[in-house]
This record gives structure tokens, C-alpha cells and sequence, in this order.
């Protein structure tokens, strides 16, 4: 009998199943083939990780700025690494229409107490985010809020 | 010959090509390749994957984000077309302006040969020719039926507007060892006024081997007419005005 990964790969099909690595057969990468569609692919994915605030505006803001993308994944491993696996990550949009100004907010709820919460979010500026800031600029920023 | 628009709403065809090897990959193939196709396709560029994995462990379902081999993309100057190479896989991307089927499929044909005779592949998982249309409309409730043959059926007594939408059917051919799949999806827009829909056409063999590396540029033929007719069939008269049609062939 065919492998259920095999008969899904030949359709194309494992990006329209989120959680495919359940098989345990794949990687997990993001199968597209498409120039064009990879990015995009790369945006609705990233729901499965991040709750949208306002999903429209920052779908688009993602569009108008990939190089961000692949670091927002990025940030998934460093937060899961450093808060552990029971926190909910949010994704927000701050603007400011008169300055032509848009932020993207990553909010980590989580469980701690504000003090544990904030030694944890020290360590995620040291280990990571402060090594990318050059690379995002204005326009990532990361933040941390009790659940 | 099928139909010409001057405004067509393919933004991107491509053919995909998964090999089953005859050999480990080597990861010298890439450079191999590149010294063959650099004067056509001189920029390089690599596109990181990201593998996402999801563990049920005993404190629950944890992440894992990890970066996976890149894939190599080597791009015309003008950035209109793109081969794509990783372990096994060959992609031929073409852009906009599409430049007719007889010279994409010459392209196609030229960076498959190129590929074979670095690569020595043994045989073909699949090949896949896509179709990726996108149609665009400056207003954010579209009727589907005035457009597409090919749409949802909402029952009357569901809501009538809905914010996304995805229909994928699979069409068999060649006794189950070929698919057309046919999908139409909303797309996240390239601004906040439009409303942006996918039609996407695929026509694939899926059984490994089905065809052999020879025949390819025949099976070339047959998928193209499949994905060209399955488009007609998607698309009212109405779509065609918008991208108005310019002769018949």
C-alpha cells in the first residue's frame, strides 16, 4: 500500500495539511514550487504559529517586506527554546498612517511571573534578536505580556 | 494553437521535474549546472527552507523550526525565468511576460538535457506543468459565476459572503498514472483595494516512472493541451473581455 506522505506528495497536497511532519516522513519544509506563491505560502503558513491581529494588514505588510518572513519562523525556535512550549505568540500591527509608519509586534504571551518573564525576554534580546536588529530595522519588534 | 489575450492573468508558469537518482546527490550538481546555463541564467540566489516540525513529547506538542537544505536559484538577468535545483528536483520557472509555449517548452527541453547529462538521473517521480493565474479586482465582493465555470456551490441557506476560499478537484487520466488538479483559491492581495484570486492548473504524471526520461517533450504536448483546456473551461466570456481576447487560434 502506498505511504500516505508518497500519495500526498504525488498530489501536491501537503501544503492543504498544516501539520503533514506528523507523518514523519517529510521535513516539514514548505513544498512550492512557485516563484510567486512561495512567499505567500510562507505567510498563510505562518498562522499556525503566530495568531494575527488584524490578519489582512499584516498579511499585506508581510508582502510588501518578505526578507521578514523567513525570520519570523526563525523566531519561533529561539521563543520555544527560551519560554518553552507554553506560551502563544501573537502577531500585531502598529501604524502610524501621518508617518507612512508600520511596526510589526511579535507579543509573547506567557504563563511566568513578570520577573521570570522578563529574565526570559533579556535572554531572547542577547541570544538573538539583538544579533538581527541591523537586518529588521524598524519594522520588527518583540515584546512579551502575561497570558 | 489555443487562445491569445493581451492581458493575460498567468503570472507564472513552471515545470517541475522530481527525479529518482541513480546515485547519492552530489552537491557539486548545482555548480555543474550553473557552469552549462550561466549566460542565460546568470544570477544566483539561494532560497532558505525552513522545515517545521511539530512533536508530540509528554509536555505537550512541541516546535521545532529548522532551516533545511536551500535550493539553488539561478535567474535571467531581467528576472523573468529561474531554474530552481535541489536533491532530485528541477524547476523551470517562466514569469511574466510569457513568451509563448513553443519557446517555453524549448527552454524546458534545454535545462532538462542540461540537467540529465550532469545529474545521470535513473527515471522521473513525477513532472508537473503549472499554470498559476491570478485575476485581480478592484472591488471586494466578486461574483464568482460571472467569471469562473469552475467555482463553489454555497447552498442558499448558508451565508452568501465569504472572506476566503479554496475548491481543488483532481481530475485522473492515463489510468490514475496522471492528474489535472484544478484549484481555485482567494490569495492574499497585493493591496488592501483588490480582491485577488488563484486559478491554478496542474497536470502531473504521479506514478514514478510512468514515462520514460525520452519521452518527455511528447508528454510535454499532452499536458500543456490538458492545462490549456482545462483553463478555457474554468473562465466565462466575461474574463475574457478582461483580458481581452486578441485572435483565435
Amino acid at each position: 500500500m502506498m505511504e500516505v506522505a508518497t500519495y500526498m506528495r504525488q498530489r501536491n497536497l501537503l501544503d492543504f495539511l498544516p501539520n503533514y511532519s506528523y507523518f514523519g516522513t517529510e521535513t516539514g519544509e514548505i513544498k512550492e514550487n512557485s516563484y510567486l506563491l512561495y512567499p505567500i505560502r510562507m505567510i498563510e503558513r505562518l498562522r499556525e504559529f503566530y495568531v494575527f491581529k488584524g490578519i489582512g494588514k499584516i498579511q499585506e505588510f508581510l508582502r510588501s517586506n518578505e526578507d521578514l518572513i523567513p525570520i519570523l519562523y526563525e523566531a519561533l525556535g529561539h521563543i520555544y527554546r527560551i519560554f518553552g512550549p507554553n506560551v502563544i505568540n501573537f502577531l500585531e500591527l502598529h501604524s502610524d498612517p501621518e508617518e507612512s509608519w508600520d511596526e510589526l509586534f511579535i507579543v509573547i504571551k506567557s504563563p511566568y511571573p513578570s520577573e521570570k518573564a522578563r529574565e526570559l525576554m533579556d535572554r531572547l534580546g542577547d541570544e538573538w534578536f539583538l544579533n538581527i536588529i541591523d537586518k529588521v530595522g524598524n519594522r520588527l519588534c518583540i515584546t512579551e505580556e502575561p497570558l | 494553437m489555443g487562445k491569445k489575450y493581451k492581458n493575460p492573468p498567468l503570472v507564472e508558469a513552471l515545470c517541475e521535474f522530481q527525479f529518482i537518482s541513480s546515485q547519492p546527490w552530489d552537491i557539486t550538481i548545482p555548480g555543474l549546472v550553473y557552469e552549462r546555463i550561466k549566460d542565460k541564467f546568470p544570477k544566483k540566489e539561494q532560497q532558505l527552507g525552513i522545515g517545521i516540525q511539530l512533536q508530540p513529547t509528554d509536555r505537550g506538542v512541541e516546535h521545532r523550526i529548522e532551516p533545511v537544505p536551500p535550493r539553488i536559484q539561478f535567474r535571467k538577468e531581467d528576472g523573468t525565468a529561474l531554474i530552481q535545483i535541489a536533491p532530485d528536483l528541477l524547476v523551470v520557472n517562466q514569469l511574466k511576460p510569457y513568451p509563448t509555449w513553443k519557446n517555453f517548452k524549448s527552454m524546458i527541453l534545454e535545462d532538462f538535457n542540461i540537467y540529465r547529462e550532469v545529474a545521470k538521473p535513473k527515471g522521473f517521480r513525477r513532472i508537473g506543468l503549472r499554470y498559476i493565474n491570478i485575476f485581480e479586482f478592484d472591488k471586494s465582493r466578486v461574483e464568482l459565476r460571472e467569471y469562473f465555470r469552475y467555482y463553489p456551490s454555497i447552498p442558499d441557506d448558508l451565508p452568501q459572503i465569504y472572506t476566503s476560499l479554496l475548491v481543488r478537484v483532481e481530475f485522473p487520466f492515463e489510468d490514475d498514472n496522471e492528474i489535472l488538479i484544478l484549484t481555485l483559491g482567494s490569495m492574499i492581495p497585493s493591496n488592501p483595494n483588490v480582491t485577488s484570486l488563484v486559478l491554478d492548473i496542474d497536470y502531473a504524471m504521479i506514478k514514478p516512472e510512468y514515462i520514460p526520461l525520452d519521452s518527455v517533450c511528447e508528454w510535454l504536448e499532452k499536458a500543456h493541451k490538458r492545462v490549456e483546456d482545462a483553463f478555457e473551461s474554468s473562465i466565462t466570456d466575461k474574463s475574457r473581455e478582461l483580458f481581452e481576447r486578441e485572435d483565435k487560434g
